[in-house]
């Protein structure tokens, strides 16, 4: 029980992961608090779905489909957070939070209210090994989210591209003395992020149940993954991902599901009270 | 070095922040390889200077030519390009970031030549060599001084922009950066500084200005400045008629 409670807390960890990058890397190139990014997670489990039910898609190939329409939406986000004035964190809160509603009420529109899963039958069955079940869900999930962790910690660790981004992220001002564009710098975080997005979406999809006001609930992850992490922090989204799976995943086991989102509530206010800078905040001056 | 060809010139420079005119026609000009020290009171507008020939302040009127072409409509990441880099007078390091990695972003538009300008670097500042897996967060205030002109070097500038380099420093770290200045000139890279350590800033200088109220009010070199009757009264004045030296 314990070890499927681990792998299943790794499991879901990851793709929590996968969820925040997205906005956290936004919100840190750019100072642009999207609060429409849940929203947009839905959107592209949506189209996956639609992609898989009604045309009959290979579930695989929904990806790049889901990937190109949340590509799109944000490019033109982005257009429209660019006219802002400062203070830029607080105008973006209400220019998204608008966003938000708007792709609510076109999800609304489009896909109606029911409820929908991206229900394929091969991820329901799993391995049962010694001591714990995964299935095979869970195992792609798993899979997935860390090969595009994996990827994108190469991109911001190994490559110069990456470097200039984590550098903007720090301070825009030194990194553009440094002869970093940062505008394109907040260009290519919209792209990354869009790009997390349309992966996060359809994987989404199939774990759980799609309707359009469930994207709030991804939104408040994201945001509490990001502050557990301290902006900036990749290594730290990392972290605060799995501590959050992890918990959500023994505290269903010891205390029952009614407790899974009181756990990040509670994990969330105690990082706040006990280490405000973020869970590897003890290096900063 | 009047002779040698200018590599930047200021022409009627007009910079205004609001509504208040900072920079008020004003006029020079640096030749390469040398070190040219802007002075001046608090609010006189040496910052202002530094940052619009940066392209971090745009100014309303006038003409800054570096290398015979204008670049006072460039963006800041334009004007690195040019060979032009600008250090703050913060200790801006990126902090979560090892100090190599601070000084690899200087290197961002330099690439090809990271060997060379790390050996440079390290040529100059010695410590920075034992500290490259740290953070750069974790610095010293004078390490990090250090780091911000590393990093500036990096960018293999002709032109290194310092704006009070001296801010904060405990004397023995000041003294080591003056060292470190003066070999930087050696490798071709002219630096133009400005700061309130008026008398380190005019000694290391071969050329130095005095503004005063958005204008250049004295030009001469650093020690025919220090000895300037009208700069003695203007920075020094109070002190000198207590009698008290000023470090």
């Amino acid at each position: 029980m314990w070890t499927t409670a681990l792998v299943s807390g790794i499991s879901l960890g990851s793709f929590y992961i996968l969820i925040a990058l997205g906005f956290a890397l936004i919100f840190g190139v750019t100072r642009n608090f999207n609060l429409a990014h849940g929203e947009l997670v839905v959107f592209a489990g949506y189209v996956s779905y639609w992609l898989w039910k009604v045309w009959a898609w290979p579930f695989v190939l929904t990806f790049p489909v889901a990937i190109l329409a949340t590509l799109l939406i944000c490019l033109g986000l982005q257009r429209l957070f660019a006219r802002l004035c400062e203070p830029l964190e607080l105008n973006s809160i209400v220019l998204s939070f608008g966003m938000a509603i708007l792709i609510q009420n076109t999800m609304l529109f489009w896909f109606s209210g029911d409820y929908r899963l991206i229900r394929i039958p091969t991820l329901s069955q799993g391995l049962h090994l010694p001591g714990f079940y995964l299935s095979y869900g869970q195992l792609t999930l798993l899979f997935l989210s860390l090969t595009v962790i994996a990827v994108l910690y190469i991109l911001m660790y190994r490559t110069y591209l990456g470097k200039a981004l984590r550098a903007t992220i720090q301070d825009k001002g030194a990194a553009a003395q440094a002869g970093i564009n940062v505008a394109v710098m907040g260009t290519l975080a919209f792209c990354l992020g869009a790009i997390l997005i349309g992966l996060a979406g359809p994987l989404y999809g199939c774990i759980h149940y799609l309707y359009p006001s469930t994207g709030h609930e991804i939104t408040l992850l994201a945001i509490t993954i990001t502050i557990f992490a301290g902006v900036g922090r990749l290594g730290g989204i990392i972290l605060a991902g799995w501590i959050l799976g992890l918990a959500e995943s023994f505290a269903v086991i010891l205390f029952g599901t009614s407790w899974r989102e009181m756990v990040a509530a509670v994990l969330l206010l105690a990082l706040l009270a006990f280490k405000p800078r973020g869970i590897l905040g003890k290096g900063e001056q | 070095m009047e002779t040698q060809r200018p590599i930047l010139k200021v022409c009627n420079l007009n910079v205004h922040y609001g509504d208040i005119h900072v920079l008020k026609q004003l006029n020079l000009s640096i030749c390469a390889n040398q070190i040219v020290s802007v002075v001046g009171a608090n609010g006189s507008g040496k910052t202002t200077l530094l940052k619009a020939v940066a392209g971090i302040l745009r100014p309303v009127q006038g003409a800054i030519i570096y290398h015979h072409k204008q670049i006072q409509t460039l963006s800041v990441h334009e004007v690195v390009r040019r060979g032009l880099v600008y250090v703050s007078e913060g200790m801006n390091v990126f902090p979560f970031m090892s100090v190599l990695e601070n000084l690899e972003v200087g290197a961002y538009i330099a690439r090809e030549k990271k060997k060379d300008r790390l050996s440079l670097v390290f040529e100059i500042f010695p410590l920075l060599a034992d500290k490259l897996r740290q953070m750069a967060g974790t610095l010293s205030g004078g390490q990090k001084r250090m780091l911000t002109i590393a990093r500036g070097l990096m960018s293999d500038p002709d032109l290194l922009l310092l704006d009070d380099p001296f801010l904060g420093l405990a004397p023995k770290d000041a003294n080591r950066l003056c060292d470190a200045l003066k070999q930087i000139r050696r490798y071709d890279i002219t630096l133009f500084l400005a700061g309130q350590h008026v008398r380190r800033i005019l000694r290391v200088a071969t050329k130095a200005f005095l503004v005063e109220e958005g204008k250049i009010a004295l030009a001469g070199t650093g020690e025919q400045m220090l000895g300037h009757p009208h700069l003695r009264e203007t920075l020094f004045g109070i002190v000198a008629e207590s009698g008290v030296e000023i470090p």
